[in-house]
């Protein structure tokens, strides 16, 4: 199937529930000009409309990961709308930036996000550490959200159970060597 | 263990958003009364996002390689970076971290593919070496080619012209006619000069109308056979043969100078091209039985009628000889 390119909008959609990284690359190249001549023509650069291109292949990624995802329109169509909707809130975005003051906006940020724990770039980093089971076995549950089952056949494992109990296993293995590294913080 | 990761699939839930109605209700009320649960929970919301990262980031690397980097690009992202540095501060997007170097495009020649330079470099002479080597100058050739056939041509017209007008001019003694057009056909150097380029021709030295004799032998019925009377075989080489004379032809000579020295003549129809026979040299041309001899230097040569060149054959037939001879 790969290699010559996907016949069918369903080939993809197929392909990115598997996990299949190939099928971003199809998406990538047959979304490329329209979305480009959208962010351009809505006086954005051509910059920006690479950046629109790549968090909407992100959110469709992650939304036809999930299992009960059903494509009613044309792919393309439904990438573009939400390439849309990504570049007027990031229009949005730009006006409100000019007419909000910087101190108030911090001050915003800090009430509303709470702060996490550890630090998500460090604990990104120590993600990349882990084996590659471990590594896709917590990305394809929490990045694209599939199910056990589903990552038990993507992944070969038994059955949903081993899976669980695989999962546990490398979320403490991270967890570990992340408080590992914030405990030896504290101490300096 | 089972409780622990039965906790951590709960935590997961919630963080998912799947958690509704009364177990909502007991997972909220054991964040706010245990502390260390709460802490777990945020631990546990913390690493989620570390891994949701690590995600993005590899996904975004393979869409990233699929990028045709553009130098104007890179320069106007570079300057709205920097453009927003100075007018907001606003935190750096946890996406862009890897986005905000700005990657250097040098432009180096590429010495891998060298045999293909070498090939262009071949090709180059090669096509140079056609075009000046052989090209041009077989293109001026021909032109001077077209120039000496054009020569020629004209020159035969005007000699068509200068042998009507000499037809009716009386014989000398030896059946030569003396051609006025002799001394200009004599210079007739068929040589073209284009851009110091000369190409030597065959020269026409002269031509003349000549009135040649013709004769026929006669062979009386048993007349001059001579029978032995004893074996009754007959001898030809005793035969005795009366020549007589009829109407004469005439056969349009033309002498020619060969560029390679070609010693030989050609015999179409009446036309008889001669080559090699020297201005002063006293020629003579006879017809016997329907057949032309040609007398030069004292000898007979046989000239038998033909498309192509032919060379000069001594007729060795003692016979004919003395009959040419003799008439």
């Amino acid at each position: 199937m790969f290699g010559i390119g996907f016949t069918s909008d369903n080939d993809v959609v197929n392909e990115i529930k598997q996990g299949n990284e190939k099928a971003l690359v199809t998406l990538y190249k047959q979304n490329l000009g329209a979305i480009k001549k959208f962010v351009l023509n809505n006086s954005g650069t051509i910059d920006e409309a690479q950046d629109v291109l790549q968090e909407t292949l992100i959110a469709v990624w992650q939304n036809i990961a999930k299992p009960e995802f059903l494509l009613n329109v044309k792919l393309s169509t439904y990438m573009f709308s939400i390439a849309k909707n990504q570049w007027y809130k990031q229009l949005k975005k730009k006006t409100r930036f000019k007419v909000v003051d910087v101190s108030v906006t911090e001050n915003f940020r800090a009430d509303e996000a709470p702060m996490l724990i550890y630090d998500t770039k460090i604990v990104c980093d120590y993600v990349n550490k882990l084996d590659e089971t471990c590594k896709r076995l917590l990305m394809y549950f929490y990045f694209e959200g599939l199910d056990m089952n589903t990552i038990a056949e993507q992944m070969g494992f038994a059955n949903s159970d081993t899976v669980k109990s695989k999962k546990y296993q490398c979320f403490k293995k991270l967890e570990n060597s992340v408080k590992e590294h914030f405990e030896k913080d504290d101490f300096i | 263990m089972k409780s622990e990761i039965d906790k951590i699939y709960l935590i997961d839930r919630f963080l998912k958003g799947e958690l509704s109605g009364l177990p909502l209700d007991e997972f909220k009320n054991k964040m706010r009364t245990d502390k260390e649960f709460a802490q777990e929970v945020e631990s546990q919301k913390a690493i989620i996002e570390g891994i949701k990262m690590a995600r993005r980031e590899q996904l975004i690397s393979i869409i990233k390689s699929q990028r045709t980097p553009e130098t104007n690009t890179i320069l106007s992202k570079a300057s709205k970076i920097k453009e927003s540095e100075n007018t907001f501060k606003i935190p750096p997007p946890i996406k862009a971290e890897p986005d905000t170097e700005i990657k250097e495009f040098k432009l180096r020649p590429n010495y891998n593919n060298w045999h293909f330079a070498v090939a262009a470099v071949l090709l180059s002479i090669l096509g140079f070496y056609f075009i000046f080597g052989y090209y041009i100058p077989h293109q001026k050739l021909e032109v001077a080619y077209q120039d000496s056939l054009e020569a020629q041509n004209n020159n035969l017209v005007n000699n068509q012209e200068k042998e009507s007008e000499t037809t009716d001019k009386p014989l000398n003694n030896d059946g030569i006619e003396k051609n006025d057009s002799l001394k200009q056909n004599q210079q007739l150097v068929q040589i073209a000069q284009v851009d110091s380029l000369k190409i030597e021709k065959d020269t026409k030295i002269s031509e003349t109308l000549y009135s040649v004799a013709a004769f026929e032998t006669i062979t009386p019925d048993g007349a001059n056979t001579n029978t032995n009377v004893l074996t009754g075989e007959t001898n030809d080489d005793l035969r005795v043969s009366n020549v007589r004379k009829v109407k004469g032809t005439s056969v349009k000579v033309e002498f020619w100078q060969s560029v390679v020295n070609f010693k030989g003549y050609k015999l179409n129809g009446n036309k008889l091209l001669l080559f090699d026979i020297k201005r002063d040299e006293n020629v003579n041309l006879k017809f016997l039985d329907n057949q032309l001899y040609l007398k030069k230097n004292g000898y007979y040569y046989k000239l038998n009628g033909s498309e192509t060149f032919e060379t000069y054959k001594k007729e060795t037939n003692i016979e004919i000889i003395k009959t040419l001879e003799s008439n």
